[in-house]
């Protein structure tokens, strides 16, 4: 350990410090080499009649967008991304931060507990989807038969089935899968949290809500923002539960933009008019993320 | 060494060990009667979390061991008349299951070190450097997450395809640290910020190199960040569908989100295959979350003072 | 601390995503324009990539018939790349568009249409023609492999079925009825059988929905094309055949209008529905639930003497763009032979035969679910090929009927968004 109490030497001292672009090098190739190509590429497609077996037709300039915005089903698919976003993800921030602070407390069998709460989040999709299919089945599922059973519901409800409840019963399971993943992030925060200013807090008199408020909030914020604004963004653009448990319907009450670029690019094969959905999406996103550095930047400063 | 932890802790202002305790124990007899009260409390909504959790794993559970008679007419839920391994028997003696579990297995974890090492050091340069286009640098990271992937799987194929890492676990790990790697950078970046300056500066002022800073200091305080952004990373890994489909062909690199795919035909559906997987699967990352959540205890100092 | 310049790098990397991008592009693209170069006969040596979906992944009759293939001299060898079958035609079309694309491929008749229309796919017709084993192939199976207004063949017919009735005898004898022969007697019987957590039929509006629809369009005697190959689907015909099907939502389980497969299935096989129209695909399970208190009848038409009904073929395509279309010919007039034909439709993934020889393998005749499909397979008639085919029967169809039977739109309405896709 010598190293470390050697006196540095002056050269190095004046020596431009590269330490900060050299660390930054492996991520930005990957993202130059596997991000940059592709994201123009579909940006340059939705300019472009291109289909999916055909390849690049012509530039078309706005005509994409411009029939994007006339079809009068783009309202409800709007309507749609934004109820399924802020639902999801307001669910699992909500119960993310109780589950974390009760991950936090010491009880017995809590390595375990931790870890079965992780479940849900560790299934694959697919399979998430499935379990639930059966779970809400109208005819033979569990919850069903015990509303039924209890005497909260006369007739059974197919809740993927009607278009009032489609949504917000994909929202549910959506939250289901997605609370174990907030409160790993915000339980993974608390760790930071100050133990001896939350101590001299409370020998100041402080209750528990206060000292949460004013000592635990401001130490897991930043972790709290990114964690929601990154789980808004993949949020978004997730899929996979709405394809296999209502195809996007009944109708199309819960198809959501990006369902509806996958189904225009990969079943009607019209791959630029599927990729104007996803730059009409990608620029709302992106005004959330400058919200975002403009927030974290002036806390910075 | 020694020498330098104490600085380190020292420079952050962690009290005397007797001291923190003799403050401890006043307020621990005011908060003791609370306790006896919010103790139950504290059971009853962990048990209704862990019956909401569990609830239907368990349903899959039993339903990996309904014979498939029963599950023909029923799929998953009804309670089995007797339970049947068939499921089992056939998942591990007909399909290759086990080379989909290795496959993510491997492809996980590598995603994890891999992630890991690329996203600490692009926290460390954006929470302790600052130069021009930094926040260029941070948007950017934030940027590359807005497409939905199924716009970005045909040019990522032939990419893939003209460096011959089509079908291979590397190619896989590759684009799965790309995609992991921003948010893994802005959480390790947020734990970097909560760790004072102070520590920096104290190692600075030892003579430490900043990379000398890095391996002794951030790394070992960065615990809770690491243990949080590897299950991050490693779980994104282990559910990833899209890439993993398109980008895999045969049993020497699908992964198990794959696997499970080929268990529904168009006509038969093997719910017994599906849940014997699915039971299993989740097992390596119960068993693996159990010992990361170890790091995840304990504050800042004890962090520091222990090293 | 020393600034370091990221307006220089920023340009850098700009020109290298630039090259990179450029790169990338030109190696996609160019397979769909290329053209078969003339082939020599002998195959020896090559090796085809293959792709398939397959049933039930625990069935190892393609690896085995794949195995027997390569086994024979002769000819090069057949690798077989199987892919999940629900996201078969997602992941074909992104490797064909991507250049990563098969030789030769296992393909659905209702996908052929936007594939023809793109130039993906080989024409036949003249390597058919002089192919010894032609007269060997039930002659209607041609048509699948056709587009409407052509009459050039671009899929080798393989697997076929026809949708055909199951109904629960007990539940009906219960209601003292028996099996319906019209569409008429279905919309009268349906009121009866529905009571007591009992339904009389599944509408099934969710995904593959459309198949079972279509098979009952067919049987009340609506075109969807006419001999033209103009889309006829909005006619009255239509519409009044489309009306009595709309009907029977209100005698169908709950969830009925967005249920799939899984769902139907298990709501027939647990008595909870007392008709089901499949194929010989869910024979083995219906069986193993009911044994003979099932009985198998032909979908009801609107008139018994004119029955028709769905047939959807599975069958294989030589891609334009492979190298190894010699082989591919021979792997796919290969599996149309009598031994692997009947081990293939014997098999626990099997359906129709389609060569007249093995299709009167008493195979087929012991089961009468069989015979029945068999019989309907002479009048049934398939998906129209058209490039809109793909989209309405996998994304369209869906929500179209949904509204439909939610009463948001009018059974004419519903026939005209859909006579739209289809044409698109």
């Amino acid at each position: 350990m010598t190293a470390l109490t050697a006196a540095p030497s002056a050269k190095r001292r004046r020596r431009p410090d590269l330490t900060a672009p050299l660390f930054l090098l492996p991520t930005l190739l990957l993202l130059l080499v596997f991000v940059a190509y592709p994201f123009l590429r579909a940006i340059w497609l939705s300019f472009t009649d291109t289909t999916l077996l055909g390849g690049t037709l012509g530039f078309v300039g706005l005509d994409n967008f411009r029939s994007l915005f006339t079809d009068p089903s783009f309202g409800t698919y709007l309507r749609s991304s934004i109820v399924w976003m802020t639902g999801g993800v307001g669910l699992q921030l909500v119960f993310g931060v109780i589950g974390a602070l009760l991950l936090n407390q010491r009880f017995r069998l809590r390595g375990v507990v931790r870890g079965l709460a992780m479940i849900p989040w560790a299934t694959p999709s697919v399979l998430v989807a499935l379990i639930w299919m059966w779970l809400l089945d109208p005819n033979h599922g569990l919850v069903n038969a015990v509303l039924t059973r209890v005497g909260l519901i006369h007739s059974p409800i197919a809740w993927f089935g009607n278009p009032h409840s489609a949504l917000p019963t994909l929202i549910v399971v959506d939250a289901w899968q997605g609370i174990p993943f907030f409160a790993v992030m915000v339980l993974a925060a608390l760790q930071a949290v100050p133990e001896e200013l939350k101590e001299s807090a409370r020998t100041d008199g402080c209750g528990t809500l206060r000292v949460f408020w004013f000592i635990t909030v401001p130490s897991i914020l930043p972790t709290v923002l990114i964690t929601l604004v990154l789980r808004l963004i993949w949020t978004a653009n997730y899929i996979d539960l709405a394809y296999v448990l209502t195809g996007g319907g009944p109708g199309i009450s819960s198809t959501t933009i990006p369902l509806a670029s996958y189904l225009t690019a990969y079943k009607e094969g019209a791959l630029g008019s599927g990729a104007s959905y996803a730059v009409v999406q990608a620029a709302v996103l992106a005004v959330l993320v400058a919200i975002y550095i403009r927030l974290t930047r002036r806390r910075e400063a | 060494m020694v020498a330098l932890e104490r600085t380190a802790a020292g420079a952050i202002g962690v009290r005397h060990p007797d001291r923190v305790a003799t403050e401890r124990r006043r307020t621990r007899t005011a908060s003791m009667l609370k306790r006896i009260v919010a103790r139950p409390a504290l059971y009853v909504v962990l048990v209704l979390w862990m019956v909401g959790t569990l609830g239907p794993y368990v349903v899959m559970a039993l339903t990996s061991v309904t014979p498939e008679k029963q599950l023909i007419a029923y799929g998953m839920s009804r309670l089995p008349s007797h339970f049947s391994v068939r499921g089992y028997a056939e998942l591990f003696s007909t399909t290759p299951f086990v080379s989909y579990m290795a496959n993510s297995i491997i492809t996980a974890l590598s995603t994890v070190v891999f992630s890991l090492i690329v996203a600490s050091a692009a926290a460390i340069s954006l929470s302790r450097f600052r130069f021009r286009g930094r926040t260029t640098v941070l948007t950017t990271l934030l940027i590359a997450q807005l497409f939905p992937a199924v716009l970005l799987v045909i040019p990522l194929s032939t990419m893939l395809q003209s460096a011959h890492l089509l079908d291979s676990r590397a190619g896989l790990v590759l684009v799965y640290v790309t995609f992991a790697t921003p948010f893994a950078t802005y959480l390790l970046k947020g734990f970097l910020d909560s760790l004072p300056r102070e520590l920096d500066e104290a190692a600075t002022v030892d003579g430490c190199t900043p990379m000398q800073m890095v391996r002794y200091i951030l790394v070992p305080l960065l615990r809770p960040g690491l243990a949080a952004a590897g299950t991050y990373i490693f779980i994104f890994s282990w559910n990833e569908f899209l890439y993993a489909l398109t980008f895999t062909s045969s049993t020497a690199s699908q992964t198990i989100p794959v696997g499970l795919q080929f268990f529904i035909g168009d006509y038969q559906i093997r719910w017994d295959l599906l849940t014997a997987a699915g039971v299993i699967a989740a097992v390596p990352v119960l068993v693996g979350f159990m010992l990361v959540q170890r790091q995840l205890i304990g504050g800042l100092s004890a962090g520091a003072v222990k090293g | 601390m020393k600034q370091f310049s990221w307006r220089r790098t920023g340009v850098l990397s700009v020109a290298l995503a630039t090259v990179v991008a450029t790169l990338a592009g030109c190696s996609s693209g160019t397979s769909a324009a290329s053209t078969p170069a003339a082939q020599s006969t002998d195959t020896t040596g090559q090796t085809l990539n293959y792709w398939l979906w397959v049933d039930n992944a625990t069935d190892q009759t393609w690896q085995q018939l794949a195995d027997e293939f390569n086994a024979e001299s002769g000819h090069g060898k057949v690798k077989l790349q199987i892919v999940p079958a629900g996201q078969y035609l997602d992941k074909l079309q992104t490797a064909l568009s991507s250049g990563t694309g098969p030789d030769a491929a296992r393909m659905k008749d209702e996908w052929i249409g936007s594939f023809v229309k793109s130039g993906v796919l080989a024409p036949l017709s003249k390597q058919i023609d002089a192919w010894s084993g032609k007269s060997t192939v039930i002659p209607s199976a041609w048509n699948a492999g056709k587009v409407p207004g052509s009459s050039e063949v671009y899929m080798m017919p393989h697997q076929n079925t026809a949708l055909y009735l199951y109904y629960n005898t007990k539940l009906f004898t219960q209601a003292g009825l028996t099996a319906p022969k019209t569409q008429a007697d279905v919309v009268a019987d349906a009121p009866k059988l529905t009571g007591n957590g009992h339904y009389a039929f599944d509408v099934r509006g969710g995904a593959g929905g459309q198949d079972q629809w279509a098979a009952w369009m067919y049987a009340g005697g609506a075109q969807f094309v006419d001999s033209s190959g103009k889309v006829t689907l909005d006619n009255s015909v239509a519409q009044q055949v489309n009306a009595a099907y709309l009907g029977l939502v209100k005698y169908a389980p709950p969830g009925s209008a967005t249920a799939s497969y899984a769902q139907v299935l298990s709501n027939f096989l647990s008595g909870t529905t007392a008709m089901m129209i499949h194929h010989v695909g869910s024979l083995a399970a219906v069986r193993k639930q009911f044994g003979q208190d099932v009985g198998v009848i032909p979908v009801p038409s609107a008139d018994p003497s004119k029955p028709s009904t769905l047939q959807t073929m599975s069958g294989n395509v030589i891609f334009t763009s492979s190298k190894h279309q010699e082989l591919a010919w021979q792997w796919e007039t290969w599996l149309l032979g009598n031994a692997p034909m009947l081990k293939m439709s014997t098999s626990p993934q099997g359906q129709l035969p389609v060569t007249t020889a093995v299709s009167q393998n008493p195979a087929f005749t012991k089961d009468n679910g069989y015979q029945v499909a068999i019989t309907a397979e002479q009048t049934a008639q398939s998906w129209p090929q058209l490039p809109g085919t793909t989209n309405v029967v996998n994304a369209t169809w869906g929500p179209a009927i949904q509204e439909a039977f939610a009463g948001q739109i009018s059974s004419g309405q519903m026939l005209q968004t859909l006579s739209t896709d289809l044409s698109k």
